[in-house]
């Protein structure tokens, strides 16, 4: 089961993330991680939060759509380089990727950004793994 | 042979005849008009007496009957007997929009309510709506009018027209729906809107004609394309009725390539009856304006003084066959120029050049013409961007620049920045194929631009303040 991502657009001006934190807060949806991708005058703030249905409802009148990822705890064993050096070897290319803001059930976890969610993930547990779902974040 | 016949049931009903003779050779076999009514070819002194003729006539009732009219004619003390040649019109003082939003709704009715047959209302950009009425005799010309447009375009008997312009208050539906019965032609009036049922109903009924806005001509041909048809090949579009606002060649492109091979410009003004007033025919050099009912001449818009032909300005209109709501230069607002040479096509009817846009809201960038609508035309028909968006006029060094901010909607939010400036990049593409000007878009959020009521403040002169 994947995790949902939310792409929030934003000029690139100042107080547009505070807003957007700001708002989650007042609902108490956590951010557990987030990424700003810019592209001149605007860019896009990728969030992972433990309800997004909340969070989507709190950024109304936002331009914002959901798409899924998949988010792998980062342990002892399961290094960043063993994820990436896996998934490279089976030909899955990562698109973008990056760590969550506070640790998720005691460990910082990746965020992949992949073609084929469900390949990956099946990859990911046949080598023993572990894969986040939404549910973990409640 | 049966082409002839049925002209011939035509012809009998309205005095038309087959002349082509001077056509051949000249423009493809396909699109030719095959017959004229003996007015689209009168000569021009002919048409010139005929006009001066019913230029008095309408004056004449004017000043006696119309209180509005009346007044202002004696105010600018014009008599009727001071018209003796057409260019004496110039005396005569225009009228505006304001003229008729002082008389709303009826206040310029020149009959009575009884010979009243038909109404039609234009909302108006501004919100104040403006009422047209129309006698029997005005619908039997009007839809005459529309008859004479469709047959210059090659429409005829035979033919199955689906007319997606909106059926109801606005003129164009009604309007182009009377025409294509005097005509003959089969009617699919599928009004606007409802796009997939649109595209079905052109491809199960074989439809021949289409008749819509130019901007919905290409949304529909989008539309078509998405759902896995080949237009050019799964419909059977010839001609395109298209009119309502104005377009420019490139888009003519677009539409030969992606709906039809025969897309023509139609020009009309609720004010003056609606779609008819002009039309192009298959030489695509400018469109007749049907002078036996109109007047044309272009003016200054500044000095209100005549312009020659040739010459760009303001657009006036007289109707000199009209009963309910006849008009005496009636300001358009609409910038175009005119051509009294006679056309290859046989008609004798003056030309107005394709309008470009309203000139109250012209733009000179980089030395090129630009209206806001045109830029309003391809944002409008793009689903990613939403209604709101502001056209901002710069200074860079010594020329003016152009910017245009425009909303986005959530469907068009990537998680990739780069897929964002690829729409962004796709509507200056699209704003260079109908301004051949490149102008900077910028994309920005949802609410973030002014609303105000009515008329949006869409253009933003920040040329002084830089
Ligand atoms: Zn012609």
């Amino acid at each position: 089961m994947p995790v949902t991502q939310i792409s929030v657009f934003v000029e690139n001006k100042p107080g547009r993330f505070a807003e957007i934190a700001t708002r989650l807060e007042h609902v108490k949806v956590k951010i557990l991680a987030f990424c700003i991708a810019d592209a001149g005058d605007f860019g896009i703030i990728r969030l992972i939060v433990n309800k997004p249905e909340l969070a989507r409802k709190a950024l109304e009148g936002f331009a914002e759509s959901i798409m899924q990822v998949v988010v792998v705890p980062i342990t002892e064993q399961v290094s960043v380089s063993k994820i990436a050096n896996l998934l490279g070897s089976k030909k899955v290319n990562i698109d973008y990727a990056y760590t969550s803001a506070i640790p998720i059930n005691g460990n910082l976890a990746l965020i992949l950004r992949v073609n084929d969610v469900e390949r990956t993930e099946k990859i990911l547990k046949e080598n023993s793994i572990e894969v986040l779902t939404q549910k973990d974040f409640e | 042979m049966i082409r002839f016949v049925l002209i011939q049931e035509y012809s009998n009903n309205k005095n038309y005849k087959t002349d082509d003779s001077e056509l051949k050779g000249r423009v493809p076999m396909e699109s030719r008009a095959l017959y004229y009514s003996e007015i689209e070819r009168i000569n021009r002194k002919e048409l010139e007496e005929l006009q001066l003729r019913k230029l008095r006539a309408t004056l004449q009732i004017l000043y006696e009957k119309n209180p509005y009219f009346g007044r202002k004619l004696r105010q600018a003390q014009v008599k009727p007997s001071d018209i003796n040649k057409l260019e004496d019109i110039a005396k005569i003082p225009f009228t505006t929009k304001d003229d008729l939003r002082i008389n709303y709704p009826i206040g310029l009715l020149n009959v009575g309510i009884e010979k009243v047959v038909r109404f039609h209302v234009s909302s108006g950009t501004t919100g104040d709506p403006t009422v047209v009425a129309y006698t029997e005799s005005d619908v039997d010309k009007w839809s005459e009018l529309n008859a004479r447009c469709l047959n210059m375009m090659g429409v005829k008997r035979g033919d199955i027209i689906q007319i997606a312009y909106g059926y109801g208050l606005f003129t164009g539906g009604l309007g182009i729906h009377y025409g294509a019965e005097r005509l003959g032609a089969a009617i699919v009036p599928s009004s606007a809107g409802n796009t997939k049922r649109q595209i079905k109903l052109m491809k199960d009924m074989h439809a021949t004609v289409l008749a819509c806005t130019p901007s919905y001509a290409l949304y529909l041909a989008e539309a078509a394309i998405q759902e896995g048809l080949n237009p050019k090949e799964d419909l059977s579009l010839r001609v395109g009725v298209f009119g309502a606002e104005p377009w420019s060649e490139s888009v003519r492109k677009r539409l030969i390539n992606q709906l039809c091979p025969e897309p023509y410009d139609i020009y009309g003004l609720s004010e003056l009856c609606g779609p008819g007033v002009a039309a192009e025919c298959p030489l695509k050099n400018g469109l007749h304006v049907w002078a036996d009912h109109f007047i044309p001449e272009v003016i200054d818009p500044k000095t209100g003084e005549v312009l020659g032909p040739g010459e760009e300005g303001e657009l006036v209109f007289t109707t000199i066959d009209k009963e309910a709501m006849p008009l005496l230069r009636y300001r358009t607002r609409d910038v175009s120029c005119l051509d009294i040479e006679p056309c290859a096509c046989g008609r004798t009817h003056p030309r107005i050049s394709r309008i470009k846009g309203r000139d109250d809201d012209m733009l000179k960038i980089r030395g090129v013409n630009v209206f806001p609508s045109q830029i309003e035309y391809v944002l409008e028909r793009m689903e990613e961007l939403g209604d709101q968006y502001q056209i901002i006029l710069t200074k860079s060094g010594p020329l003016d620049d152009l910017k245009v901010k425009v909303e986005v909607k959530s469907s068009a939010v990537s998680d990739k920045p780069w897929d964002m400036v690829e729409l962004k990049k796709k509507v200056e593409s699209e704003i260079y194929s109908v301004l051949n000007l490149h102008v900077e878009v910028d994309l920005v959020e949802p609410g973030s631009l002014p609303r105000s009521e009515g008329k949006a403040k869409r253009v933003v002169d920040l040329r002084r303040s830089t």
